[in-house]
């Protein structure tokens, strides 16, 4: 009867070792998908969200973006270069424009095309409502792109297209 | 009288008795004795069926006209991930290409990285060279800008092209995006 323990013991085993290696974010995927998540957090506006936790939250922009970053969007009008300040006051705008948002980064997948350099693709998607009542539930495939330095990994570019374009 | 009692014990007692008549493997087939074999038999089943159709056959409903007539407009099949492991897509393949987790679309390939793609007055060009479609049955009228398929990419639109070029979802997909082909 002994030897059945061995099974339930190896699963554990398996389980605990693959959580200490995805939550203690070691590897480098998961560093660059904890900036994403960030990303995500900062666009994401929720009922309850007083101004003090807003400005807080979007006030982390200079630790996930460089120092000069850029935002490329398929018939978008945000189309430039960047810096973490503009950046903020641009999320500042683009929250105020919503009752409430959620921001989800699905089906990511990184590739490292080059030493320090990090690319991402995924889906971006965002549900939410504006002020005026309207509803809105989007896609878009978002690329970005990633440079390493001593503090971590941080945008250096955004480009967002639409998933199926014509 | 009848009573939920009475099966009950008739089944107790078809379970009692040895014998492997066909009244008694009726019993134990669909009135299992609730024995750990059992329970371990039904997790098995549960895991199994899980993995299979969360990443091997996923179940999709099909809901909307864009490949009709190949496809109904309501419909179910199920997506078969393991079409693309050993083979790139192809043109003319139906695939089933994931829009947001729990939502994917089914079209079809009809260009690939490098090609050029336009509609003319509802007929499809690719390279310049207007394409026989023998399973599109609807006249259309679409006309579109000719579009260079970026590298990593595809080409895929639905068989309906009598729908309204705005409502139809069709253009360039990065083929990662493309998760299998429909079972049937």
């Amino acid at each position: 009867m002994k030897k059945y323990w061995i099974i339930p013991a190896a699963v554990i085993f398996l389980a605990a070792a693959g959580s200490f290696f995805f939550l203690s974010g070691r590897s480098e995927e998961a560093r660059i998908k904890k900036v994403l998540q960030t990303l995500c957090q900062m666009a994401t506006k929720r009922p309850g969200d007083n101004a003090a936790a807003a400005a807080l939250k979007i006030s982390r922009t200079d630790r996930i973006f460089a120092g000069t970053f850029t935002i490329s969007i398929s018939n978008g009008m945000f189309n430039g270069q960047y810096n973490p300040t503009q950046m903020t006051s641009e999320l500042a705008r683009y929250r105020n424009v919503f009752n409430e948002v959620e921001v989800e980064a699905q089906d990511i997948e990184i590739s490292f095309p080059q030493e320090n350099h990090a690319q991402a693709l995924f889906t971006g998607v965002l549900n939410g409502s504006t002020r005026n009542g309207k509803s809105l539930s989007e896609a878009r495939d978002v690329e970005c792109s990633f440079i390493k330095t001593d503090k971590g990994w941080f945008i250096t570019r955004i480009a967002i297209r639409e998933i199926m374009e014509k | 009288m009848f009573s939920l009692t009475a099966l009950w014990n008739r089944i107790v007692h078809l379970h009692r008795s040895d014998d492997d008549t066909a009244a008694a493997t009726f019993a134990e087939f669909f009135f299992p004795r609730m024995k750990k074999g059992f329970f371990l038999r039904m997790a098995v089943v549960a895991v199994v069926a899980a993995v299979v159709c969360k990443w091997v056959l996923i179940p999709c409903f099909i809901d909307g006209e864009s490949m009709m007539p190949t496809f109904p407009s309501r419909g179910f099949t199920f997506c078969w991930t393991g079409k693309y492991l050993f083979r790139d897509p192809a043109r003319g393949d139906v695939v089933i290409v994931k829009y947001v987790d729990k939502v994917f679309f089914l079209k079809r390939i009809v260009a690939l990285p490098g090609d050029v793609v336009q509609f003319r007055q509802g007929v499809l060009y690719v390279n310049g060279v207007p394409q026989k479609e023998p399973y599109v049955r609807y006249v259309s009228n679409w006309n579109t800008r000719p579009v260079k398929i970026s590298p990593g990419h595809c080409f895929v639109v639905g068989d309906n092209r009598s729908q309204y070029i705005g409502r139809h979802r069709f253009g360039q997909i990065r083929i990662s995006r493309i998760v299998g082909a429909p079972l049937f």
